[in-house]
C-alpha cells in the first residue's frame, strides 16, 4: 500500500503574486456547529492579533460552544464544507503534540509573521497550540493540505503531532478557553 | 508572509497520511494449524503424476484457509512459508522455493481478486435490495457535466476515449481537461460544468503539462489560471498497483487525492499504461478491474484506451469492442467516445465519433488541432451524423480509387484489364492495398457513367477505358455517384 500524499508529484502553474500583501480575510463561525460564518474577518495583520486576543478571552462550559476561526472565504451562499470552500487566506497548523513539550523552541522556529494561540484543551503538562501563519496571496483550497504538511514540517513537526487532523481546509479551530481554566495565552511572531 | 506557491511545489518529506491498519494476527511467522492439517490431507506434488496441479490445488486451498487470516500484503509470503514447511517436504521431488513463491504469489493475487468480487457482490445485492426503484417517482435529472459528449457521472461507469496510438486522444483529454477546469465549453460547442479536475498521467506528465498549458493559451486564457483546478499528477504505475487492495475499495490514496483536490472529473493517460504493473492479460476481464474501480470513485472517471491493435481498422472508426481488453472494459463504458484518423495523410485532423451515450449519441465531426505561437487551437472542419461520416468517407474511399482506376488503364495503353488486376494497382489512402468492396464499388459507378467498357472474356471480365472518361483530377464522388468535378 502506498501512503496518501507520499511521492506526490503536482506541477504547478504558477501565478501572479501582487507586490503588495493582501489583507487576512478569516471566518469566525459561532460555535462547532455553525454552518455559516458569523462573521467575517477583513483585517491587516497587525490589527489581526489584537482581535485574537479579543478572541481568546471568551469562555464556554464546553469547546463546541466556542466560537471557531477557520482561515479560509466560503463560495458565494455555500456552508462549510470542503466543497464549499473559496480560497484559504492563511494558514492555521493545529499541534496538539508539541515536540519534546517545549512551547518556546517551537516558537523559536517559527518565522516571522505568525500568531500562536493555546487551544481551549492546553495544559502544562501537554501544550497544544494553534499556529497562524498569513498567506502572501490566498490560495486554492486544493492546496491547502499540502502546504499545511510542508508549514508543519518547516516548524519541525511529524506525524502524530496533531496536524494531520485538521488537514481539511474547511476544519474549525476552537478560539477561547473552557469555564474553569485559566486565560489563554498567545503569542505575536512579528 | 507565507509563499504558498513555493511551499506548494516543497516535497513532503513525511507520510502524513493515516495508513489503514493491517489485519493483526498471524501475519507470516508461524503456519496456522488449520493450514497445516489441510495441506497434510491434500495430495502431494509428485513429478510425473500431475505435479505442477497438485501444488496449485494445495496453494489455491491454502489461499481459502490463510487468506481471512493475514493481511493481502502478507498472504503470499504466508502461503509461501505454508507450503515449504507444510506441503513441500512430501512432494518428490520437493519444488525449488522460486517455484514456490510463484505459485504462492498467483494463488494469493487469486484469491484477494475472488474476495474483491465477492465483496463487490455483496454490496450490490444488498444496495438493490435496500434501494427498490420507485416507479411512481419522477425520473432524475442526469447530472451532465458535458451533455454535447454525454459526460456525466454514473455509478460503477466509466467514460472511455478509445482510438490508435497517435490518433489524438491525449490532445482531447488535455483540452478536455481544461475545458473542464476553466468552465469553458468543448471544442467551443459543448458547455461543460466548471470543476476541479484531476489528471492521472501515467506516460509522463512533463508532456502532458505543455500539451495543457498550450490549450489553456489556445483557449485565449493563462494557465496560471488553471492552478488549484487542474490537479496533474505524474503517477507511476507501481504505485498504483500497490495500493488496489488498499482501504475498503482500494485506491485509497487516490480517494484521499481526490477528496483533498475536490476533483471531481479524473482524466487517466491512459489505461494501459496504469494497468502496465498489473500483470493482467489485456484480453482477459480482469483487465477491466482497476477501470470498474475508477468507476466506482463516484466522480467522472475518463480514461483514455488505446484500441486494439488487430482490430482497429485503417480509416475507420473504432468501434466499442475494439478498444483495448476484454468486452469486460468495454461493458463498463457509460459513454465512449472513438478518436481516429479519416485519412491517413492528414495527422492532425481527428474524427469524434459517439461509440457509446447514455443518451442521444452526439454527432460525429471532424476537429484539426493547430499549433500556433499562440497555443493549441481547433477548427472543427466538418460534423454530420455518423451515418452521414460513414457515408462521406466512403465517397471519398470510393473517389480515391477511381482516380487511381483512371490513372492505371491510362498507362495501360487501350489495353482492358481485370477487375483483379486493377484492384493489384490501387492503393488505400495510406498506401495499402485497396479494399476489394472499395474498387468494386470504383469500377461499378465508373461504369455506370460510361468511363469504362467491359468485355466479357473466356478468362472473366476486362475493363478499358471509353472516351468519356475524363482525367483523374477532376473526379469526385458524392453519395456513391462519380462525377466530374
Amino acid at each position: 500500500m502506498t501512503p496518501r500524499g507520499q511521492g506526490l508529484r503536482t506541477i504547478s502553474f504558477g501565478g501572479i503574486v501582487p507586490a503588495k500583501p493582501p489583507m487576512i480575510e478569516l471566518s469566525l463561525y459561532a460555535n462547532a456547529f455553525a454552518r455559516t460564518p458569523a462573521q467575517i474577518i477583513v483585517t491587516e495583520w497587525r490589527d489581526l492579533a489584537a482581535d485574537i486576543g479579543q478572541l481568546l478571552e471568551l469562555r464556554a462550559a464546553e469547546k463546541t460552544a466556542l466560537p471557531a476561526l477557520a482561515p479560509h472565504a466560503l463560495r458565494d451562499g455555500a456552508t462549510r464544507s470542503l466543497a464549499g470552500v473559496d480560497r484559504v487566506t492563511a494558514l492555521m497548523i493545529d499541534v496538539d503534540t508539541v515536540p519534546g513539550n517545549d512551547l518556546g523552541a517551537l516558537l523559536d522556529r517559527i518565522l516571522p509573521p505568525a500568531i500562536v494561540y493555546a487551544s481551549p484543551s492546553d495544559a502544562p503538562e501537554r501544550r497544544r497550540v494553534r499556529v497562524l501563519a498569513p498567506l502572501r496571496r490566498p490560495v486554492s483550497p486544493m492546496v491547502s493540505a499540502h502546504l499545511r504538511c510542508a508549514y508543519a514540517e518547516s516548524l519541525g513537526l511529524a506525524p502524530g503531532c496533531g496536524v494531520e487532523g485538521a488537514l481539511d481546509c474547511a476544519h474549525l479551530f476552537f478560539v477561547g478557553a473552557l469555564d474553569g481554566t485559566p486565560a489563554r495565552e498567545w503569542w505575536v511572531v512579528d | 508572509m507565507i509563499d504558498g506557491d513555493a511551499l506548494a511545489r516543497a516535497p513532503l518529506q513525511h507520510a502524513w497520511q493515516t495508513r489503514a491498519e493491517p489485519r493483526a494476527p498471524a501475519e507470516t511467522g508461524t503456519v496456522p494449524d488449520a493450514v497445516t492439517r489441510l495441506l497434510a490431507h491434500l495430495p502431494p506434488s509428485v513429478s510425473g503424476a500431475g505435479g505442477d496441479v497438485a501444488l496449485l490445488r494445495a496453494a489455491t486451498e491454502a489461499a481459502t484457509v490463510l487468506g481471512p487470516l493475514v493481511s493481502r500484503e502478507a498472504l503470499a509470503s504466508a502461503l509461501e512459508r505454508a507450503l515449504t514447511d507444510s506441503y513441500n517436504p512430501r512432494c518428490a521431488p520437493p519444488w525449488p522455493p522460486a517455484k514456490l513463491a510463484r505459485e504462492a504469489s498467483r494463488a494469493a493475487a487469486r484469491w484477494s481478486a475472488e474476495e474483491t468480487t465477492r465483496g463487490v457482490l455483496t454490496r450490490v445485492q444488498a444496495t438493490a435490495a435496500d434501494r427498490e426503484t420507485d416507479w411512481t417517482r419522477p425520473e432524475p435529472p442526469v447530472e451532465w457535466y458535458c451533455e454535447g459528449l454525454g459526460i456525466a457521472p454514473s455509478s460503477r461507469k466509466v467514460t472511455l476515449i478509445g482510438g490508435d496510438p497517435g490518433a489524438g486522444k491525449g490532445p482531447l483529454a488535455g483540452h478536455l481537461a481544461a475545458c473542464f477546469a476553466l468552465g469553458l465549453p468543448a471544442l467551443g460547442r459543448f458547455p461543460v460544468r466548471r470543476c476541479n479536475v484531476g489528471y492521472l498521467d501515467f506516460e509522463g506528465a512533463i508532456l502532458s503539462a505543455r500539451r495543457i498549458r498550450a490549450h489553456t493559451r489556445g483557449l485565449g486564457r493563462d494557465p496560471a489560471e488553471l492552478t488549484g483546478r487542474l490537479i496533474l499528477r505524474d503517477t507511476d504505475p507501481d504505485e498504483l498497483a500497490g495500493s488496489l487492495h488498499s482501504g475498503p475499495g482500494g485506491l485509497e490514496w487516490l480517494r484521499a487525492w481526490i477528496e483533498t483536490h475536490s476533483i471531481e472529473v479524473l482524466i487517466v493517460d491512459s489505461y494501459m499504461s496504469a494497468t502496465a504493473s498489473l500483470d493482467v492479460d489485456p484480453n482477459s476481464p480482469a483487465f477491466a478491474e482497476l477501470a470498474r474501480r475508477f468507476g466506482a470513485l463516484g466522480i467522472v472517471a475518463i480514461l483514455l484506451a488505446h484500441a486494439r491493435k488487430l482490430g482497429a481498422r485503417r480509416g475507420e472508426a473504432p468501434m466499442l469492442g475494439d478498444v483495448a481488453g476484454s468486452f469486460a472494459l468495454a461493458g463498463l463504458a457509460q459513454t465512449a467516445i472513438a478518436v481516429w484518423r479519416p485519412e491517413e495523410d492528414e495527422p492532425l485532423r481527428a474524427r469524434l465519433s459517439c461509440m457509446r451515450a447514455p443518451d442521444e449519441p452526439f454527432a460525429a465531426l471532424d476537429v484539426e488541432w493547430i499549433r500556433s505561437p499562440d497555443g493549441l487551437t481547433w477548427r472543427a472542419v466538418s460534423a454530420g451524423t455518423r451515418r452521414d461520416n460513414a457515408s462521406a468517407d466512403r465517397d471519398s474511399r470510393i473517389a480515391f480509387a477511381a482516380k487511381q482506376v483512371l490513372g492505371f488503364l491510362a498507362a495501360c495503353d487501350g489495353i482492358p484489364r481485370s477487375l483483379s488486376a486493377i484492384r493489384a494497382h490501387v492503393r488505400a489512402p495510406g498506401g495499402n492495398p485497396g479494399a476489394k468492396d472499395t474498387v468494386r464499388d470504383a469500377v461499378l459507378a465508373m461504369r455506370e457513367c460510361g468511363w469504362l467498357y467491359m468485355q466479357a472474356q473466356t478468362r472473366g471480365e476486362v475493363f478499358g477505358l471509353t472516351a468519356q472518361s475524363p482525367a483523374p483530377a477532376d473526379v469526385a464522388c458524392s453519395a456513391g455517384k462519380l462525377t466530374v468535378a
